[in-house]
């Protein structure tokens, strides 16, 4: 069989290619043959050939590694764990808006279950702006209606400056409560604006709020007078100061 | 949160869960799907060695191998249930590992004294001209791209064929060939004399002492 130039560089090329899978074992047949008959007659492809075998027995050696299986199971597990709790508590919340919204009517029962689908978790999305939006309207009116609180270089003030609304919260006495499995949004909405008060926190894996009462909620005497208003409420089932 | 004694781990009806490698990884990942922890931890026992070797040729250290074989298997318990079977459960698994180690590699680049530090020592003395070839040979690896030292290290150390490397990094054949060739290219670049003779001579000894 006579072979060109050509055919010769294109077997070279393709031989030198090879070399990696042939000392690994892993070629076959027919590629095995032509690596074995062409570097009987090629120095440069027998050389190759030679330094792959040194960096295969020297990449190929067993590092010394101690194996401990168990303890890195664990953290494995472990991680699992704290993924599924993490499903689980978005799941719970989603599954509440989902309850809240069907009974509110703004979608039927099918949404809520324990699988929640995409139509639940966009109605609960929903239902979580809309509080969101209640508690910054909340804040809006009463900052809007309180005098403007400043001092200038010739203000007769004497007395201190009163703390805006948003800064009184970190301070302000927390309630908890829980409502009414009944409670529509329309209810929720209404209760939070005649307390002036915005939900800071919930509801819990119980359906626990915690709800914070501006600026009524700065005072004791408003703080009771808030409490006991709630617990009149037919929507609410339970309330209660968060702190003891 | 699954706890396990640091004493003796007996696994599950006394059987060393290193030993059941012949359980079919098929029917381990059908039930991970499912949400079986049990078989999730066979799994793990099953390819914990293979993938501890060779990820610690790469990473040099305990801490991003152990990373990296965890992020493996969570992907591993999140998707079994996407796994159609259209490859070997070694292949899959493997696939998946060779990611998270391109990701860990690029994200931290070993030292030149830590390989110094960490290069593997043999079962017996190899004398110290062997161990100064291994260190060069670590050192010249180490200065591949991710893509090409990993290509070597399934070729070499792993054993896989071409084709097989092909299925793991999700690439052509030809992309692991071109890989291959410029790695070998900065071998030679790096280490002119690796096909010495007395190199070979040496290493083929060792390597048949080993074997």
């Amino acid at each position: 069989m006579i072979t060109t130039h050509e055919d010769e560089r294109a077997t070279h090329a393709r031989v030198w290619s090879d070399l990696s899978w042939y000392v690994n074992g892993t070629l076959e047949d027919e590629a095995t043959a032509r690596v074995e008959e062409h570097v009987r007659t090629c120095a440069g492809c027998r050389e190759e050939l030679a330094a792959q075998r040194v960096l295969r027995s020297a990449v190929a050696a067993d590092p010394a590694v101690e194996h401990v299986p168990q303890l890195s199971c664990a953290k494995l597990l472990g991680r699992i764990d704290a993924s599924e709790r993490r499903r689980l508590r978005w799941r719970r919340i989603v599954s509440w808006f989902g309850r809240a919204a069907a009974r509110a009517g703004f979608a039927d029962d099918s949404l809520v279950g324990p699988r929640p689908g995409a139509s639940a978790v966009a109605l609960s999305a929903q239902m979580i702006v809309l509080v969101a939006l209640l508690g910054l309207c909340g804040w809006l009116i009463m900052s809007s209606s309180m005098p403007a609180q400043y001092r200038t270089l010739t203000s007769q003030e004497s007395e201190g400056l009163a703390a805006p609304a948003w800064a009184s919260r970190s301070n302000a006495y927390p309630l908890r409560i829980v409502f009414d499995d009944a409670t529509s949004a329309g209810d929720v909405r209404a209760l939070l604006q005649t307390l002036n008060a915005h939900i800071v926190d919930g509801p819990s894996s119980a359906g626990v709020f915690t709800i914070v009462l501006d600026p009524v909620g700065e005072t004791q005497a408003g703080r009771e007078a808030a409490l006991q208003w709630l617990r009149e409420q037919p929507v609410i089932r339970f309330a209660e100061p968060a702190l003891p | 949160m699954a706890t396990i004694s640091s004493a003796v781990f007996t696994g599950y009806g006394g059987e060393d869960p290193r030993t059941v490698a012949s359980h079919d990884d098929r029917a381990l990942v059908a039930r991970i799907a499912q949400r079986d922890r049990d078989a999730l931890q066979r799994l793990y026992f099953t390819y914990h060695r293979r993938l501890s070797r060779f990820l610690m040729r790469i990473m040099h250290r305990y801490d991003l191998t152990e990373e990296v074989i965890n992020d493996t298997m969570f992907v591993v318990w999140q998707q079994a249930g996407r796994f159609r079977g259209d490859s070997q459960v070694s292949t899959w698994i493997l696939g998946i590992a060779y990611r998270r180690a391109l990701k860990a590699l690029r994200r931290v680049r070993p030292t030149d004294s830590a390989l110094v530090q960490e290069a593997p020592e043999h079962g017996h003395d190899a004398g110290a001209a062997q161990r100064e070839l291994r260190q060069c040979i670590d050192l010249a690896l180490a200065s591949l791209s991710a893509e090409q030292r990993l290509v070597i290290e399934l070729c070499y150390f792993m054993g896989y064929s071409c084709e097989e490397i092909a299925r793991i990094a999700a690439c052509p054949v030809n992309t692991v060939k071109t890989r291959m060739y410029h790695a070998r290219l900065r071998m030679r670049e790096l280490l002119p004399s690796l096909a010495d003779a007395d190199a070979l001579h040496d290493w083929n000894q060792l390597h048949d002492h080993n074997t």
